[in-house]
C-alpha cells in the first residue's frame, strides 16, 4: 500500500473558560468560576492545517464558518465541567467536522486551527481567541480542550487605541498559531477554551509499517 | 533506519510565582540521530493570562522526524523557561529535561523544573533586581555529570502532550 489514510469526525462542542483547563492540568483544587460577558455572542472559524504538503484531502471540507452562538442564561452543567471543577456560562456551537486525509508521512500530520469572534461593548466585530491542537493519531473518539489566546498590544496606548478604534491586533494568517517558527516575538492574552470531541478511523496505518499506539502489534 | 516521529504540544506551564511566561526548547539527541524534517528547537510565545493566572497557555506546536542507527542517545526535550516583565524584561525561571516516551501513543508529561539558587549573595541580588544565576552550559540540563555543585530551587511544572509515532523498529528486533 502506498498510501494511509485517516478519517476526521467530530463537533466544536462548546466554548468554555479557561479555568476548567487550569483545573485539569495544574491540580491546584480550586474551584474558579469565570464568566466575562464576551462569551455571550460568539462565532468560530475552524480550519484543518497541515504543513506536510503531500498530504491530501480525500473528502469533506477543510474550513467552516459556524453560526453566531450566544450563551446560555443560565450556568451550563456538563459532566466534563463537574470533573474539572468549573461552571460558567457556555456557548454551544455543535458545528459539524466531516474530513478525510491521505498521506505517506506522519510528518505535518494535521491540527485544527479555531478563531473565535465576538462582539464587543459597541456591537463590533472583533477577535476574540485564537487556538489551535494536533488531531491525535490514535483511532478511537477524543475529547480535546482548546485554550485560546488573543494577541496583546505592544504598548498600552496601542491597546487603549485599539479598543477605542476597534480594531484589535490581529494574526495576519490564521496558521500562524499552528506554526512554530516566529512565535518568539509574540506576546498573548489567554482568554477562554474550547471543547471539541473528535473521532479518528485510520486505514492501512499498520501496513504502511507505523506503529502509533502501544496496543497495535504487541503478542 | 527506524524512523521515529514526535508529534505534540507544548501545551503550557503552571505552577510558577508569577505566569508571564515563555519557554526556549529543544531536542538532544545522540550522534546516531539524524533529523528529518521538522523543527529541533524553537521559542513560544510570551502568555500574560488574561483569566486565570494559575495556568499560562503555549499551545505551541511540536513536529520532528529522526532516523536513527540506535537506540543509545534516545531524543530528550530540554527546556529553559523565563518570566517577562512588565518592562520587558527577561528572567530566567526555570530549566527543566523529559526524555521523549519510547512507547507509541500519546503521552500527557510533566516536566518539573528548578533553577539555580547561586550564593546567599545572589539570592539577596535576585530578590531586588530580578537577575537571577544562570547556567553557563546548557548541557548540565540533560547531563548527569556535574550536578552535585550545584543548589537549586523548585519551580513549577510544564506540561507537554506527545504522539509518538514508530517505524522500522520491529523489523531489528526492538520492542518499544
Amino acid at each position: 500500500m502506498s498510501f494511509f489514510s485517516v478519517t476526521v469526525t467530530g463537533q466544536i462542542d462548546t466554548r468554555i473558560s479557561t479555568t476548567s483547563i487550569a483545573n485539569t492540568t495544574s491540580n491546584t483544587g480550586q474551584i474558579g468560576y469565570n464568566s466575562p460577558s464576551y462569551y455571550s455572542v460568539n462565532l468560530a472559524l475552524a480550519l484543518i492545517h497541515h504543513a506536510n504538503h503531500r498530504k491530501v484531502v480525500v473528502s469533506g471540507l477543510e474550513d467552516g464558518l459556524t453560526q453566531m452562538a450566544r450563551a446560555s442564561t443560565s450556568t451550563t452543567f456538563s459532566q466534563a465541567m463537574y470533573s474539572s471543577g468549573a461552571f460558567s456560562r457556555t456557548c454551544v456551537w455543535n458545528f459539524p467536522i466531516d474530513v478525510c486525509f491521505k498521506s505517506t508521512n506522519p510528518f505535518g500530520w494535521p491540527q485544527l486551527v479555531v478563531c473565535v469572534y465576538g462582539l464587543d461593548e459597541f456591537g463590533r466585530d472583533v477577535v476574540r481567541g485564537y487556538g489551535a491542537v494536533r488531531l491525535p493519531l490514535t483511532a478511537g473518539r477524543h475529547v480535546l480542550y482548546i485554550p485560546t489566546v488573543v494577541p496583546r498590544a505592544t504598548t498600552p496606548f496601542n491597546a487603549f487605541l485599539s479598543w477605542a478604534t476597534g480594531r484589535v491586533p490581529e494574526y495576519l494568517d490564521p496558521n500562524f498559531i499552528a506554526q512554530s517558527k516566529g512565535r518568539e516575538v509574540t506576546r498573548v492574552k489567554s482568554q477562554g477554551a474550547l471543547k471539541i470531541v473528535i473521532d479518528i478511523a485510520t486505514k492501512e496505518i499498520d501496513k504502511f509499517g507505523l506503529q502509533v499506539s502501544a496496543s497495535s502489534r504487541r503478542i | 533506519m527506524a524512523e521515529l516521529f514526535c508529534i505534540g504540544t507544548l501545551q503550557g506551564a503552571s505552577g510558577y510565582p508569577h505566569a508571564e511566561l515563555c519557554a526556549k526548547w529543544a531536542f538532544v539527541a545522540g550522534d546516531a540521530w539524524e533529523l528529518v524534517e521538522g523543527e529541533e528547537s524553537g521559542q513560544t510565545q510570551v502568555d500574560v493570562p488574561g483569566e486565570d493566572e494559575r495556568y499560562t497557555v503555549w499551545s505551541h506546536p511540536i513536529d520532528v522526524h529522526y532516523t536513527t542507527r540506535s537506540l543509545s542517545g534516545w531524543p530528550k526535550l530540554v527546556f529553559q523557561v523565563f518570566r517577562q516583565d512588565m518592562f520587558g524584561r527577561n528572567e530566567l525561571y526555570g530549566y527543566g529535561f523529559v526524555h521523549v516516551p519510547t512507547t507509541p501513543g500519546t503521552h500527557v508529561l510533566e516536566v518539573a523544573t528548578w533553577r539555580p539558587a547561586g550564593t546567599l549573595m545572589d539570592q539577596v541580588w535576585s530578590f531586588f533586581l530580578g537577575a537571577t544565576p544562570q547556567l553557563k552550559s546548557m548541557d548540565l540540563i540533560h547531563n548527569p555529570s556535574d550536578r552535585f555543585r550545584l543548589h537549586t530551587i523548585a519551580m513549577g511544572k510544564i506540561h507537554v502532550t506527545l504522539s509518538i509515532a514508530v517505524r522500522g523498529f520491529e523489523k531489528h528486533g526492538v520492542s518499544l
